[in-house]
């Protein structure tokens, strides 16, 4: 974990001890295994998942840590959430995933130009995007029992780190550091790569750990 | 024949003097402010990500970040270097909408916040690229103060000249 100078770091940051990271962890474990048996069904193939990351890091190291190359396309599929808890949640999709799910589905590719796809295309991605950020939001809200309300989500292809940056302004936990939970999900015959991320504020990692440690953690 | 490109990381401002090239790669929301004394071929480039300085917390933060600060520090760190503010013009790019939420449409806030500031400086804008829904990278060539702009996808040679 790095990222900004100590003085940099909101307070609320400097609270987070191991167990306080493990349950974060443990979230976005449940929220995309729920995802992921979405996708299964979905495709009909089997899907697995990666180890869950909660992460600290500055908005500077956060499109460095997930691409290599800064204006990579990327497609993204966002969700703002209301009700106990507001947050963000996207699933992060590169080109050649997002070409696999549609021939596997359509048996039809996407233009090479990801910027030129059609508009049935473009719906037809956010909505499976869709699928996977709704099944991770029913699964936090049955974790944590907190009341979530996801909104219709929205689709951006572009630039991956004009996306990735223009996401985290809105979900730093201050202005220098976001606090991300990330996980991988995969197909193991075709290969076939999404990121989910969870982005919550301050206000939102304050409500979600007072609810989950209510001795544990001093609220704000 | 390749001259240095130096990038404004984001919440970063770059200045410099001809035939230095300054750049800012994959500007969404966040936009380039572009100000250049075309006398001495000294300009500046800034990659500011929020539209007010006020709006932030008592927390230390880096001043490039924010769009009204960032305008007023690069027109110190240039007039520091002999650039005459008289002589200013500048040039904005990126403020994009990159998702049809309503709340993140952050990148016309910016866009606003960069012309009231460049307006109280009495700075002309001769020059926009802002708005719409897609990235942008911007090159800033110091020796004939033009940017090259150019968009995801595509041919990656596709430039458009501002």
């Amino acid at each position: 974990m790095t990222g900004g100078t100590p003085e940099d770091r909101h307070e609320i940051l400097t609270k987070l001890h191991a167990d306080h990271l493990d349950a974060l962890q443990e979230i976005g474990n449940i929220g995309a295994g729920h995802s992921a048996t979405a996708l299964s069904q979905l495709l009909n193939r089997r899907v697995d998942m990666s180890v869950p990351r909660a992460a600290i890091c500055s908005i500077e190291e956060f499109s460095t840590k997930i691409l290599s190359d800064p204006e990579e396309p990327l497609v993204a599929v966002i969700s703002e959430t209301s009700g106990d808890v507001a947050m963000h949640l996207v699933g992060l999709f590169d080109l050649a995933s997002i070409n696999r799910l549609m021939w596997i589905i359509r048996k039809q590719k996407v233009e090479d130009n990801l910027m030129e796809i059609s508009t049935i295309d473009r719906s037809f991605i956010c909505e499976i995007g869709s699928i996977l950020l709704l099944h991770y939001v029913s699964a936090i809200t049955e974790f944590t029992d907190l009341l979530m309300f996801p909104q219709v989500p929205s689709i951006a292809i572009d630039m991956g780190k004009a996306i990735l940056d223009s996401i985290l302004l809105l979900n730093a936990v201050d202005y220098n550091t976001v606090l991300s939970i990330e996980v991988d999900i995969f197909t193991d015959n075709v290969q076939l790569n999404s990121t989910m991320v969870m982005l919550p504020d301050r206000h939102t990692l304050n409500r979600i750990m007072s609810q989950l440690f209510s001795e544990g953690w001093a609220q704000e | 024949m390749s001259t240095e490109h130096i990038t404004a990381g984001i919440g970063e401002i770059r200045i410099g003097k001809s035939p230095k090239v300054l750049q800012a790669i994959a500007l969404g929301s966040c936009v380039g402010i572009a100000l250049y004394d075309p006398q001495p071929k000294l300009g500046g480039l800034s990659h500011a990500m929020l539209p007010l300085e006020k709006e932030t917390r008592k927390h230390s933060y880096s001043p490039g970040k924010f769009v009204d600060s960032a305008i007023l520090l690069m027109i110190h760190k240039l007039v520091k270097k002999g650039a005459k503010p008289n002589r200013f013009v500048s040039k904005l790019v990126g403020g994009a909408r990159m998702f049809e939420i309503k709340n993140l449409d952050i990148g016309t806030r910016n866009v606003q916040s960069a012309r009231a500031a460049l307006k109280n400086a009495a700075i002309p804008i001769v020059a926009e690229d802002v708005g719409k829904d897609f990235g942008r990278t911007v090159h800033f060539y110091l020796s004939t103060g033009k940017l090259l702009i150019r968009k995801a996808g595509g041919s990656r040679r596709h430039w458009r000249e501002l």
